[in-house]
């Protein structure tokens, strides 16, 4: 009786590796359906318990005019919609689907690939700003190597004078390399200077400066206008 | 508890902290649940932190680390309770070794936070394993 309980469930075992395995390999969307239910972004439970709250404290009146409206509106904006481009010719709007899980990268996957003419090294923007570049492509996904990855290092010039720096990716990204003397203040725009990157691409502010731990030259830290935790869609360029 | 793990890494990483309390409650998992169990579970975790469409180096030693857990179990039998923080601290320093050496020199404060958080963690599930399996 009890080694046929055991032979049961490695049957319910094996059925339930099966199937994961499966869905790992050939529909990994479901596990970023799951995590983005987990996370606090996501439309997970508690996410919107505020509005329904709300909702169910107002007044079914106001609620059935205020619908109507909105739908009157909505049916508006879709016609204009219909005849606007979703983004530029030279530009693919793309969702974050997911982030690398742990802290030795970081990256974000989204939802544009080859089949919307994503290439490897393509410019990823947000807000107008250089989030980073594509890392890796997949038919209908590109992975997106972000600044804040500590690998990334990438040439930069600052404010008005040009001045060049090296951007030094990671959770707080410095731009180091500054000649010593250099006018450099709080408050100037670091702009990307990377072959095959359009020239100029903003990256940040320069919240302070220093000289570096070998006197050699200048660093500056930096302030950026986003949470890239928090960002849902980006730009990439083509 | 799984679960709850991963919610807890998505909660924390959203804010830009980084514990690895799924890799914690996998290793406490390879010390009461058998190989195909233990299985099923590195499977779901894989699915649900794995960020892109193709399986990546670093998924793929993040899966084998409870595994070898197991085998640390069974092959040294070892009182779990000893054992387990021990797996604990071993994977997390494999994780890192295997993944990222240089990050892990350079930011080493990163690492004993992350280690930490899975130890207390990690700890919270072994207890509670330990009074279901004695209830």
């Amino acid at each position: 009786m009890g080694h046929e309980r055991i032979s049961n469930n490695h049957w319910i075992s094996g059925a339930l590796i099966a199937i994961l395995a499966l869905l790992i390999f050939f529909a990994p969307s479901y596990g970023w359906a799951i995590r983005s239910w987990l996370s606090p972004s996501g439309n997970g439970p508690g996410g919107n318990s505020g509005v329904s709250a709300a909702a169910s404290q107002a007044d079914d009146q106001t609620l059935a005019a205020e619908n109507d409206a909105l739908q009157a509106q909505l049916a508006t904006l879709q016609v204009v919609a219909l005849e606007m481009p979703t983004s530029s010719s030279g530009e693919i709007r793309a969702m974050v689907y997911s982030r690398y899980p742990m802290n030795f990268r970081n990256e974000l996957l989204v939802g544009a690939g080859s089949n919307s003419g994503v290439t490897v090294g393509a410019p990823v923007v947000f807000q107008g700003m250089l989030l980073g570049r594509i890392k890796a492509v997949f038919p209908d996904s590109a992975t997106v190597q972000t600044i804040f990855d500590d690998s990334l290092k990438m040439p930069v010039r600052i404010g008005a004078s040009g001045t060049d720096g090296l951007l030094d990716g990671g959770s707080y990204p410095i731009v180091g390399s500054i000649t010593v003397g250099a006018a450099i203040a709080s408050g100037n725009i670091v702009y990307a200077a990377v072959p095959n990157l359009p020239y100029g691409l903003p990256i940040a502010t320069v919240a302070a400066t220093s000289t570096s731990a070998d006197s050699l030259f200048q660093q500056a830290t930096l302030n950026f206008p986003y949470d890239v935790n928090n960002i849902e869609t980006v730009l990439i360029l083509k | 508890m799984l679960l709850l793990a991963c919610a807890l890494q998505f909660w924390f990483a959203s804010a830009g902290v980084f514990i690895n309390f799924i890799l914690a409650t996998l290793v406490v998992f390879a010390f009461y649940f058998d190989i195909w169990e233990l299985l099923v579970f590195i499977l779901f975790a894989v699915l649900v932190i794995n960020w892109q469409p193709a399986m990546s180096v670093d998924i793929f030693v993040f899966s084998l680390i409870p595994i070898a857990a197991y085998a640390f179990h069974k092959v040294f039998a070892w009182t779990p309770w000893m054992a387990a923080p021990v797996a604990i601290v071993c994977g997390f320093f494999l994780l890192y070794l295997a993944i990222a050496p240089a990050a892990f020199l350079a930011n080493s404060g990163s690492f004993l936070i992350d280690l930490l958080g899975g130890l207390i963690f990690g700890g919270m599930v072994f207890f509670t394993l330990d009074r279901l399996q004695g209830a």
